[in-house]
This record gives C-alpha cells, sequence and structure tokens, in this order.
C-alpha cells in the first residue's frame, strides 16, 4: 500500500490518501503521515476512495488520527470510502463517530 | 435449513425402516482446502492473499469473497498475534502502546522459532447460497476464552478503544462463531444465499 499526503496551501487541511490496503503493517507510514502536524484547527480528510480493503487494526489507527485531530480542536473527515470498506466502518459503527462523506 | 440428519431421516421415511448405508450428499463438502505453515513462512507476511487466490481460481470472481478475505484476514492476524507470537492486546488501549505493540511484533516476528497456523477450509452449497466451514489452529497455549467471549458481547462499539475490533467484526459476518482447544482452534461458518 501506498499514503499519499497532500497539505493546502493556507496549511489549514491535510489530506490523507491510502491506496490499495489500508492495514496494520502501514502503522508507522500512516502516522508518519501527521503526527508532526501542529496546526490549531487542523482538517484532516482521510481519502479511503483507492483503498480496496482494510483490517480491524486501520479502524485503531483511525481511532489515532481523530484523537489527534481532536488534540487540535481539528476535525477528520473520512472521504469516499469504496464499498467494501465502508462495510467494515458500517459494522464497527464509526458513522457514530467520525463524519463520513460517500 | 436441513442437516444431515433430517435428511437421512427423510430418506429412512422414504425407504420404510431400511437405513441406507450411505449418508447424505449434503453433508459432503463441494471442496475441502488447507494450508499450514511454520515459521519461516509466517514471517514472510500475510498469507492470505495466496487462499483467496485459490478460492478465485476455484470458485470465480463472486460479492461474497470480500468478507471472506475480512473473515480470514483478522481470524489469521490472531492466531499469529495472540497464539505464534503471544502479543497481548491490552497494549494497544493507549496511543503510545499501538504503535509499541507494532514494533513488538515485528520484534518477535524476526525471533520467533516455533509455531504454526493452520488454516481449512470446506465449502458446502446449499439449497441457496452456499457455507464456508473455516477453521483456523495455531500453535499458542490459548487464552481465557470465557473473558473474551464476555467482552465481545459487551463491547460497545461507539466506543473510542483502539483494539478489540477485528473478533467483532469476525462475529458481525459468520454465522457462527466458537473456539475450541482453550482458544487456540477457531471455528466459524461463514454463509451467504
Amino acid at each position: 500500500m501506498t499514503v499519499k499526503t497532500n497539505i493546502s496551501d493556507d496549511k489549514k487541511v491535510l489530506t490523507i490518501v491510502i491506496e490499495e490496503s489500508f492495514e496494520f503493517s502501514q502503522y508507522q507510514i500512516f502516522r508518519d503521515a501527521y503526527s508532526e502536524i501542529d496546526v490549531i484547527g487542523i482538517k484532516f480528510i482521510l481519502d479511503l476512495s483507492k483503498a480496496a480493503f482494510m483490517d480491524s487494526s486501520a479502524l485503531g489507527m483511525i481511532l489515532l488520527l481523530k484523537d489527534h485531530a481532536d488534540k487540535l480542536s481539528g476535525e477528520l473527515i473520512i472521504s469516499k470510502p469504496s464499498v467494501m470498506v465502508n462495510k467494515i466502518l458500517e459494522i464497527a459503527q464509526f458513522h457514530k463517530l467520525i463524519t463520513i462523506q460517500r | 435449513m436441513m442437516n444431515r440428519f433430517d435428511v437421512t431421516k427423510k430418506i429412512k421415511n422414504l425407504q420404510g425402516d431400511k437405513v441406507l448405508p450411505q449418508l447424505s450428499y449434503a453433508a459432503m463438502p463441494a471442496w475441502e482446502w488447507q494450508l499450514k505453515l511454520g515459521v519461516e513462512r509466517l514471517r514472510c507476511g500475510n498469507p492470505i492473499p495466496i487462499i483467496m487466490d485459490q478460492i478465485y481460481a476455484i470458485e470465480g470472481d463472486e460479492p461474497q469473497w470480500e468478507n471472506l478475505y475480512t473473515i480470514l484476514t483478522e481470524l489469521f492476524v490472531n492466531a499469529m498475534d495472540h497464539g505464534v507470537l503471544s502479543l497481548n492486546s491490552a497494549l494497544k488501549n493507549s496511543a503510545e502502546g499501538f504503535g509499541q505493540y507494532f514494533d513488538e511484533r515485528e520484534k518477535k516476528l524476526n525471533n520467533v522459532d516455533t509455531g504454526f497456523v493452520h488454516i481449512a477450509l470446506k465449502r458446502f452449497n446449499e439449497k441457496v447460497g452456499g457455507k464456508i466451514l473455516i477453521t483456523v489452529k495455531d500453535s499458542g497455549p490459548g487464552f481465557d476464552v470465557s473473558d473474551v467471549m464476555k467482552k465481545l458481547d459487551t463491547m460497545n462499539d461507539a466506543e473510542r478503544v483502539y483494539s478489540g475490533r477485528g473478533l467483532k467484526l469476525v462475529k458481525h459476518l459468520c454465522e457462527t462463531l466458537e473456539f475450541k482447544e482453550k482458544g487456540s482452534l477457531v471455528e466459524v461458518t461463514y454463509v451467504w444465499r
């Protein structure tokens, strides 16, 4: 898998794109994508449109990102999860915790 | 749903009191497949894509294999992490521990010199759709099954805990989930219609 990041010109939006699969083996790369960010009020967009698969560890990783966003009084949005990934988010009832944009 | 005994009884009724020598075909799997991996191969990573390739080769591309991929991945990771590598999920409960867990996993994976994971699949035809019985056995000592099952039943989905969601996914996707041999063997049935 690949993790790509893109920060907006005004530094207020960080988009993290996950490609192929989103699983425990990418923990370090995923964390590195956001852990240095300390902009108050930052908006994280986690783009899962290209992630074909997600495991349960990735759910934990998303919660860690959500906690980081909360610490910065920012927000986390999950963007366009693929059908399979969305099913897993639904089973885990993540829509109760995080904004998911279909 | 009809099980083998219902069918046998039916046959018996049709034939008066005569019991047919063979058991019904309904109890026979359409195919069986198994893979047992020792530590050398386990170190090389997740074998589930190999298993899925086999299933695609036998069955073709079907929507139900997406769920099967999730079920097999979660069961394999559990067998590997807790059975072969004796990692403790409790580590994952804090943000620092979550990272530590994966560091430790890496370390243990490089040093482990014994162990195995055995994955067996039996595919049955049903009147509508089908069923796969999945058995995953690991070389570990097992765990406190009743404690884990209790946590599984009482876990609040919306709770912001970082771990313990794998088994929850499996339970949601499977018709049955049962631990045997002190937890070192798990048996689930995945049914699709």
